[in-house]
Order: structure tokens, then sequence, then C-alpha cells
């Protein structure tokens, strides 16, 4: 189970304010953060992430966990932005642009 | 009557110039190719005054320009080829591992193929490009021999351009601008999870491997599906020699093929990056040294003309006042 752009940048950001207003699912998630070495099958598969999703929430997690100036230096290494294009028949349909970077979340933040 | 004959004697004088000029114009234009083939037919006609020095001016400034630009690409490229190369390098020490305990293997019996061109956003970077696009036009075509179904996911805008030509019924997703702000692992992982949605066997990431600044080996790197990972270790692959603990197998493999495939990725888009801004380096460089050719080529020619237009004036003064004394 896979997650749009806008969901993934929802839940990022929810992870940000550490744990403030976290959805059901997202608790659920941070649940699974914690006890999942001890689990037999990890609990974050089973609320529907993929590894490479655990892996980058973890690799979040330490990063925002730094201090300054390293953190804002990190922080670059989160960007994320691409544009994609799904085709049907041989034709492009509609173009997504997924953009989270550091800025973007800030634009947000500010509306 | 001396009039007359002045101009006649002038206009022989001027014809034997023009004779000589076409002479000139054509050894110098051969001399020249193309570079300045549009303007000899305007010299080569009367063989004096007229607009050719002007249009042989503004092109030798424009073409001066081109080299400026090109030049300062070079520049360009070459400082971001060095950023790009240590990024380059440190990607692969979290590829190695992967071959060494799971190895490559190209040739695996499966049903579906997913083929990933890696190619560029922007052009004037050789010929890169269209080297990842044969080499997907030729994966495509092999798999396709043996029964298999291919799907294509193109990473790239001028990869998208000449694959859609003639493959675009096998294109189901674009990716683009990747490099637009940086390519992180977290942006790879987030691609290669559009990647996964698609039914796949094997990926096969189709890039070009940077060797040195002045070489660049296309490549396919193969990355099994968590399924077809476990039927290639139970069938007797190497992961066996190694002790694990943790989640059972099926789930640690499940792991490790979405992890191998981000790692893949990411190193196949940074490799190819670095080739890209090694391939524009040295595309800028021969534009430059062409430019540089073409501008002295014009210079000669420039010089020519307007030194045979002189001497062409001197004659006919020269050639009116005797005849006027005569």
């Amino acid at each position: 189970m896979l997650l749009s752009g806008s969901r993934l940048r929802h839940q990022k950001h929810g992870i940000r304010q550490e744990g403030k207003g976290l959805t059901h699912q997202e608790q659920q998630w941070s649940l699974g953060r914690m006890s999942s070495s001890a689990a037999a099958s990890s609990y974050w598969r089973v609320a529907g992430m993929s590894y490479l999703k655990y892996a980058n929430l973890c690799a979040d997690m330490v990063r925002s966990s730094l201090k300054e100036p390293n953190r804002s230096k990190a922080k670059l290494r989160e960007a994320v932005y691409y544009r994609a294009s799904t085709w049907k028949d041989g034709k492009p349909e509609k173009q997504v642009i997924t953009d989270l970077t550091v800025t973007a979340a800030e634009e947000k933040v500010k509306k | 009557m001396a009039l007359r004959r002045g101009s006649s004697l002038s206009g022989l004088a001027k014809r034997g110039l023009g004779q000589l000029h076409s002479e000139l114009s054509s050894t110098v234009c051969a001399a020249q190719a193309e570079a300045t083939a549009p303007l000899n037919g305007s010299f080569s006609l009367g063989g004096v005054r007229h607009a050719s020095q002007l249009a042989v001016k503004q092109r030798m400034r424009s073409v001066q320009n081109i080299a400026k630009i090109t030049s300062a690409m070079k520049m360009v490229a070459a400082s971001k080829m060095r950023v790009a190369q240590t990024q380059t390098e440190k990607s692969r020490g979290m590829l190695t591992p992967f071959l060494t305990m799971l190895g490559d293997l190209p040739a695996v019996e499966v049903e579906h193929n997913l083929v990933v061109p890696v190619s560029t956003d922007k052009g004037l970077c050789g010929g890169i490009n269209s080297t990842v696009s044969k080499y997907a036009r030729g994966t495509l075509a092999t798999f396709e021999g043996e029964g298999q179904q291919n799907e294509l996911i193109v990473m790239g805008e001028k990869g998208r351009a000449q694959l859609a030509r003639d493959r675009s019924s096998f294109i189901k997703e674009t990716i683009a601008d990747t490099q637009k702000v940086r390519i992180t692992f977290s942006q790879v992982s987030a691609i290669a999870e559009e990647l996964m949605k698609t039914e796949y066997d094997v990926v096969r990431i189709i890039f070009n491997k940077f060797q040195s600044a002045i070489s660049f080996k296309p490549t396919i790197a193969t990355v099994l599906s968590p399924d077809a990972l476990e039927k290639e270790v139970e069938a007797g692959g190497k992961l066996d020699q190694y002790e694990t603990e943790g989640p059972d197998r099926a789930e640690m493999l499940q792991d490790l093929a979405e992890f191998q495939l981000a790692v893949t990725l990411n190193n196949a888009m940074l490799e190819n990056n670095c080739s890209e801004q090694a391939s524009r380096m040295s595309a800028m460089e021969s534009s430059t040294k062409n430019a540089k050719e073409m501008l002295e080529k014009l210079t000669l020619s420039y010089n020519r003309t307007r030194q045979a237009a002189i001497t062409t004036e001197l004659t006919e003064i020269i050639s009116g006042a005797a005849a006027l004394e005569g």
C-alpha cells in the first residue's frame, strides 16, 4: 500500500511537529516505530508502510534531533522534488509534481 | 571619348579583379566549408564594396559570443562534475554490499520486466541520452523476443522525447525534474515507491556509469522484486551462506529488495548525473574549439575581402586618373 504525494507530505509534516495533531493512522505508525524491533512482523508493515517509507521516516527523525547548524544542513538532504506523469495508450496524462522541499513546507505553514 | 575609354578600362580592371576574387573566394570557400557559404555568393559577384562585409562582421560577432557561452558552460559543468563525482563515489559504497551479497542477475528468468532508462532533463551533453535510449530499445526488443512482458518508466525529459517517438505504447510513466533541487535518498525512495506501484518481477535500470571525465559505460542494473528474489534465493543463491537474525527471512528479503531498488536507483541517478556533467564538459570544450576555428576563418576572409575592396578602389582611382591624363 502506498501513499500519494499529498498524503506523504502531510505525514512528514505531522512528524515534524513532534506528534502534535497526528491522525489515528499516524499514531499507529509511531507506535510501530517504537516497538518494531521486538515484533516478529513489524507493526509498520502491518500499518501499510513500506520499508523505504519507514527507513526514511527514521532518518527524518534523526535529522530533526540534530543540533544547529548541522540540523539545517541535514534538512537539505530531506528534499524531494520530481514531476511524474502516467501514460495511457501511448499518451501522457496529468502531471503530478511532488514537492517536499523545506521552502515548500514553510510556504504551506504560512498559508 | 577619353571618359569612355577610361570607363572601359576600369571595367576591364574590374573584371580581372572579379576573376581574381572568385578564384580567391573559391579557395577560401573550400577551406571554410559551410561556415560562410551563404556569404560567399555575395562577394564573388562583383568583388567590390557591398553589404557582405557587414554580414561577415555580424557573423563573427555571433560566433564569438557562442564561443564565450560554450566555454562558460564548460566551466559550470566542470565544477558541477566535481561535486557529482564525490556524491557518486559515496553512493557506490551502498551498492557494492548488495552486489556481493545478492549478486547481479541479468539473465534471470522472469515474466514481467520494468525497464527504467535514466536520462537527463537538459540537452547539450553529447550522446549519453541516445546511448541510454538505444540500450532501452535493445532491452525491450530482447525480452520481447523471449516472450516476456515489458513496461517502461522513463526518467528524464530527453529520454522521454526519444522513446516516445517509437516506443510510446510501452511507456507507463515518465519522471522528470529530479535534479531541479538535488538528488537525495529521500527523493530516490519516493521514486522507487512509484516504481513499486507497478507489478513487476525485475527492474532493469539503464544508465551511464561514470568511469572518468571522458568515459561513461552504458550499464544495465538488475533488481529483482521481493517474490523473484525469494525464488532466486531458494534456488540456491548466496544468501544462505549468511547467518541472519531478526524477522523471518521472507520479510527480511522484502525489506532487502525494497532497499536494493532504492540504492541501485540512487546510484544510477548519481552516476548518470555525473556522466551528464562530464559529457557536457567535453561537448562544450569541443564546441568552443570549433567556434574559435570558425572565427579564425571568418576573420581571414573578412580581412581579405576588405583588402580586396581597397585594392579595387585604388585601381579604379589610378586607372581613372590615367585615363584623364591620356
